[in-house]
């Protein structure tokens, strides 16, 4: 992996907080290089940092010690409207619980980033369609989150982490609110998308994490062993 | 502009829950306009009147009141004195008045005017700019010129058992008995006359309420008064001229006349007009606080039932700015439409409630001398373009500071505090 050009490089990253008068350690000084492509899946139990770890790639939280370096960028020092920037334009989240936005359609909720991004309209209507479609949802343009199956919803997420095209995907358990049949679809358009992309899943079922190029096992905060 | 999309079409989320809101901020918004049209009410009183008194003199027979009954003060002005008054430079209205007194059980007498019907109808004591409110029936017209009819005032009705409903049916009457005294009003040997009631008044004073206007000829006849007038109301084309006129009148009619300039009233009203409007004022104050704190909770609610999202929208590269945007575009667009709403019902019902909210709300805090002011307050449902545009003033500032704390709220939440609220 290290011998391949890093998009991710995390150097003795540790995340560190207080919880009830004990300093609870999350992560603990890992080191790590993650390629620009391919999928990675991070696995470990409940409770391992492996979350934590990926919120902090995804410049959603602050390292308490060490740096995480993505596409370049040193995050750490990064100032708030920096970091917006970097979410809006370097990465794209997919949440367990698909969090759409309620009153936006399908094709609303996939245009949403472009619009942060300023994109002009007809390219963003041109982009959305162009992903919901490749992702099997050329029907459901107009319907909203509570008109989706669960695995529809999934793949609505992942359009709208794809909407801006960037380097990188971060996946937090995004198989965990579906059943196995979606769950393995989901999977599997993970794993195509991870073609020209980074992909960073963080799973509990550690047969679909099989399927990564990469498996990261954490454990109290920890790297155990790369696969 | 997506966050504005967004704000806007939060709103429609749930239907009842915006309904709810709505009425929530459209009722303090509500008194709001009450309160402001009460203002505006009495504001609008108090500037007619002092423009009418300060352009008004009043002449009286000298050393006297004018009355044609009350003991030592008969003595009335000649005849000539309109002729003398009406041709002098800048007095561009001249109005007779008879006036006599009539004894009644407490509050021991009334006063029985006769004018012109087209003159203004002036009050003793504190009403001299005139022209109260009729309440019941009419007012008068040229036709009634002679005719056994009167105008009645309120208290005078009350006293008299006359009420609205007798004036509107045709059937109040009143007989007016010149030979009837009092320790300060002497008997006429007049036979009694009974008058025709066409409508009631209220002026907002006690006193002013216990009048009964009649056309002049009919008080001549009445009283046997063929020539003399009791009091001579002397309009003048502009305020700056009162000192060059009141001179030339005590040279034309000084001999005979005592001449006043009868600014009690313009004063007594503007005093209660301040009172009256610092009371408003301070309603409106309690409505605008009313409405902030509705959009306070309302705001945290909405903040706190949709940390998730914001969350995402954080996540996915939303500023700061931008689902702040979001936040207070639906707070500004509640207030506004509990505004509109607001505005509908004070269309609808702002002339009709304002006099309740008046006695409820503002009469209790008034001495009681004032209180008949209810009654005489002509509030409008009319809102000027400026009186809107501090409203939506108002508004604006009530949601941004109601929000304030929601917003800041918005501000702080990272994503992933966000997304960790249930």
């Amino acid at each position: 992996m290290s011998e391949q050009k890093a998009l991710i490089e995390l150097r003795d990253v540790a995340k560190h907080y207080k919880k009830g008068g004990e300093v609870v350690k999350a992560v603990d000084g890992i080191n790590q290089k993650i390629p620009t492509t391919g999928m990675v899946a991070i696995v470990g139990p409940s409770g391992s940092g492996k979350s934590t770890l990926l919120h902090m790639i995804g410049a959603m939280d602050r390292p308490t010690r060490g740096e995480v370096i993505v596409a370049g960028k040193t995050l750490n020092g990064l100032p708030e409207r920096e970091l917006t920037r970097f979410r809006r334009q370097t990465v794209g989240f997919v949440f367990q619980t698909f969090n759409l936005i309620p009153n936006l359609t399908a094709l609303e909720n996939v245009m949403l980033p472009m619009e942060f991004d300023h994109v002009p309209k007809p390219e963003r209507v041109r982009r959305a369609r162009s992903l919901l479609e490749r992702l099997g949802l050329g029907q459901r343009f107009k319907h909203r989150p509570s008109e989706l199956s669960g695995g529809e919803m999934q793949r609505v997420a992942i359009a709208r982490a794809l909407a801006n095209n960037p380097p990188l995907v971060l996946a937090d358990e995004p198989t965990g609110n579906l059943d196995s049949t979606a769950g393995q679809m989901i999977y599997e358009l993970l794993k195509e998308i991870s073609s020209d992309r980074t992909v960073l899943v963080v799973t509990h079922a550690e047969p679909l994490a099989q399927r990564a190029d990469t498996v990261l096992h954490i454990k109290d905060g920890c790297l155990e062993q790369n696969g | 502009m997506r966050m504005i999309v967004l704000g806007l079409r939060n709103l429609f989320r749930s239907k009842v829950r915006l309904a709810v809101v709505v009425i929530l901020i459209a009722v303090p918004f509500f008194l709001l306009l009450v309160m402001k049209a009460i203002g505006d009410g009495i504001q609008s009183q108090t500037e007619v009147l002092k423009r009418d008194v300060n352009t008004l003199l009043q002449l009286r027979a000298r050393g006297s009141m004018g009355h044609v009954n009350m003991v030592g003060q008969d003595r009335i002005l000649p005849q000539n004195v309109l002729e003398k008054v009406r041709r002098i430079d800048h007095v561009v209205q001249v109005e007779p008045y008879l006036l006599a007194m009539a004894p009644i059980t407490e509050p021991n007498f009334v006063m029985h005017v006769g004018l012109e019907p087209s003159a203004v109808k002036r009050l003793e004591s504190h009403g001299e700019a005139g022209n109260p409110r009729i309440i019941a029936g009419r007012d008068f017209t040229a036709n009634d010129r002679g005719q056994d009819v009167a105008i009645i005032g309120q208290g005078y009705a009350k006293w008299a058992g006359i009420t609205q409903q007798d004036i509107e049916s045709g059937k109040a009457s009143l007989v007016v008995d010149p030979t009837r005294s009092h320790p300060v009003i002497f008997p006429m040997d007049r036979p009694k006359r009974t008058l025709t009631i066409i409508g009631m008044y209220a002026s907002g004073y006690v006193f002013g309420d216990l009048q009964l206007f009649m056309p002049l000829d009919t008080f001549r006849r009445i009283y046997s008064v063929n020539h003399g007038i009791s009091w001579v109301f002397v309009r003048l084309d502009s305020v700056d001229n009162i000192a060059s006129v009141t001179k030339r009148l005590q040279e034309v009619v000084g001999d005979v006349a005592d001449i006043q300039a009868p600014k009690g009233a313009a004063v007594f009203t503007a005093t209660t007009s301040r009172t009256v409007t610092r009371l408003a004022v301070a309603g409106a104050t309690l409505a605008a606080f009313l409405m902030t704190i509705v959009i306070f909770f309302v705001t945290l609610m909405q903040v706190r039932e949709r940390s998730r999202e914001i969350g995402t929208l954080k996540a996915i590269g939303a500023s700061d700015g931008g689902v702040t945007v979001e936040v207070l575009t639906e707070a500004v667009a509640l207030t506004i439409l509990g505004g509109l709403v607001a505005l509908v019902f004070f269309k609808i019902l702002g002339e009709m409630i304002s006099g309740p909210v008046f006695a409820i709300g503002i009469t209790p805090f008034l001495p009681s001398h004032y209180k008949p002011l209810v009654q005489s307050l002509s509030v409008s449902n009319q809102i000027s373009a400026s009186g809107l545009g501090d409203l939506v003033l108002i508004a604006f500032v009530a949601s941004v500071v109601g929000s304030a704390y929601g917003l800041w709220q918005v501000v702080k939440l990272s994503p992933l505090e966000a997304m960790k609220h249930e």
